[in-house]
């Protein structure tokens, strides 16, 4: 960490690094092994039907399900490597499904309209990367909590999270959004991040 | 006749050891449909119960199981040169090839694979098989 708190290059590299893993491990469980599922059955089916044999109904349900499944995980994929319109109510929606994937509770009681891109994909960005960071096995309810307050948008993940590169990089898209970044009191209980609300005079309070 | 004849010669004893369930079932289909005789666990545990009393000719193991490894699997069972032992990992995941090698792997199918070389690893199976045989 440099003097002004901000991540060094080694940090960023380390937490890109780890990220970048993760992506590995979710193709792995997500979409490789629903293909690896499809492929012997491709094969499979296409034998019988080079034979004149009738195909089995159940091995085209198998295949169905497999490539169906490999669907629904390269779109998931897709949405979250480039996720849609992040403004308006487009934030809100992008943390709702962010949450409902991660199996965790979302917490949103009033409305927040963002119409800033680069603080509404901080603050989603940063709810992402910590919920890659969850360790599997929670002792209460996951939270991730969105309020506003006049000045400040603040997003807050309650949560036991593994030691992680990546707590750098959400610290370091924070400051540079000239937002606040907290690291809740026992290391391993969640963060708090906080970006100038666009109705305020765009600098905030940490 | 035959045909029967050589789709008996070319039977093998496959095990297969994947804990995802579609998978699993995917490859074993596949397997039985060509004929040959298989044999599944979904975990570590579960192979070393099982395989010893069956006795493949080829063993296609997944690296990444829920109570430990494919490689932990081969240096507990020591696997006899009669076994040809393959591993199947995902792609990013666990493909240390050396590690493989080490513990008595000697082909690795990188997930998702395709059929054909599926295939390779089989006729690779028989023809060892055939060679013992001619030894013999």
């Amino acid at each position: 960490m440099t003097n002004d708190g901000q991540p060094t290059g080694a940090e960023l590299i380390a937490a890109i690094e780890e990220q970048l893993r993760d992506l590995a491990d979710q193709f792995h469980d997500h979409l490789c092994q629903p293909l690896a599922a499809a492929s012997p059955l491709v094969a499979l089916i296409s034998r019988a039907v080079a034979r004149h044999e009738p195909v089995a109904p159940e091995q085209l349900a198998r295949l169905q399900t497999a490539i169906s499944a490999a669907i629904d995980q390269a779109r998931m994929i897709g949405w979250q490597l480039a996720p849609p319109d992040l403004r308006g109510a487009g934030l809100l929606s992008g943390l709702e499904t962010l949450a409902q994937q991660a199996n965790c509770q979302f917490v949103c009681e009033r409305a927040v309209l963002l119409q800033d891109p680069g603080a509404a994909l901080v603050l989603f960005r940063s709810a992402q990367d910590g919920l890659r960071c969850l360790l599997p096995e929670q002792d209460g309810s996951v939270r991730l909590v969105l309020t506003r307050t006049a000045e400040v948008v603040r997003l807050e993940l309650h949560a036991r999270l593994r030691e992680s590169a990546v707590m750098n990089l959400i610290r370091c898209r924070v400051l540079e959004a000239r937002g606040a970044f907290e690291l809740f009191s026992a290391p391993r209980n969640g963060f708090a991040v906080a970006v100038g609300h666009p109705a305020a005079s765009g600098k905030m309070h940490e | 006749m035959m045909q029967m004849q050589e789709k008996a010669q070319g039977t093998l004893r496959v095990f297969v050891v994947e804990n995802h369930p579609d998978t699993l079932d995917s490859i074993q289909l596949y397997l039985s449909d060509l004929g040959h005789e298989v044999g599944t666990a979904m975990t570590l545990q579960r192979a070393e119960e099982l395989l010893p009393a069956f006795r493949p000719d080829l063993l296609i193991c997944d690296i990444g199981l829920p109570d430990g490894t494919g490689w932990e699997l081969l240096e507990r069972l020591r696997p006899c040169e009669s076994m040809l032992c393959v591993a199947m990992s995902g792609f990013g995941r666990n493909a240390d090839n050396a590690r493989s090698r080490e513990v008595g792997f000697r082909y690795h199918l990188l997930k998702p694979f395709r059929a054909a070389e599926l295939d390779a690893i089989i006729a690779a199976a028989q023809a060892e098989r055939s060679a013992r045989e001619e030894r013999e």
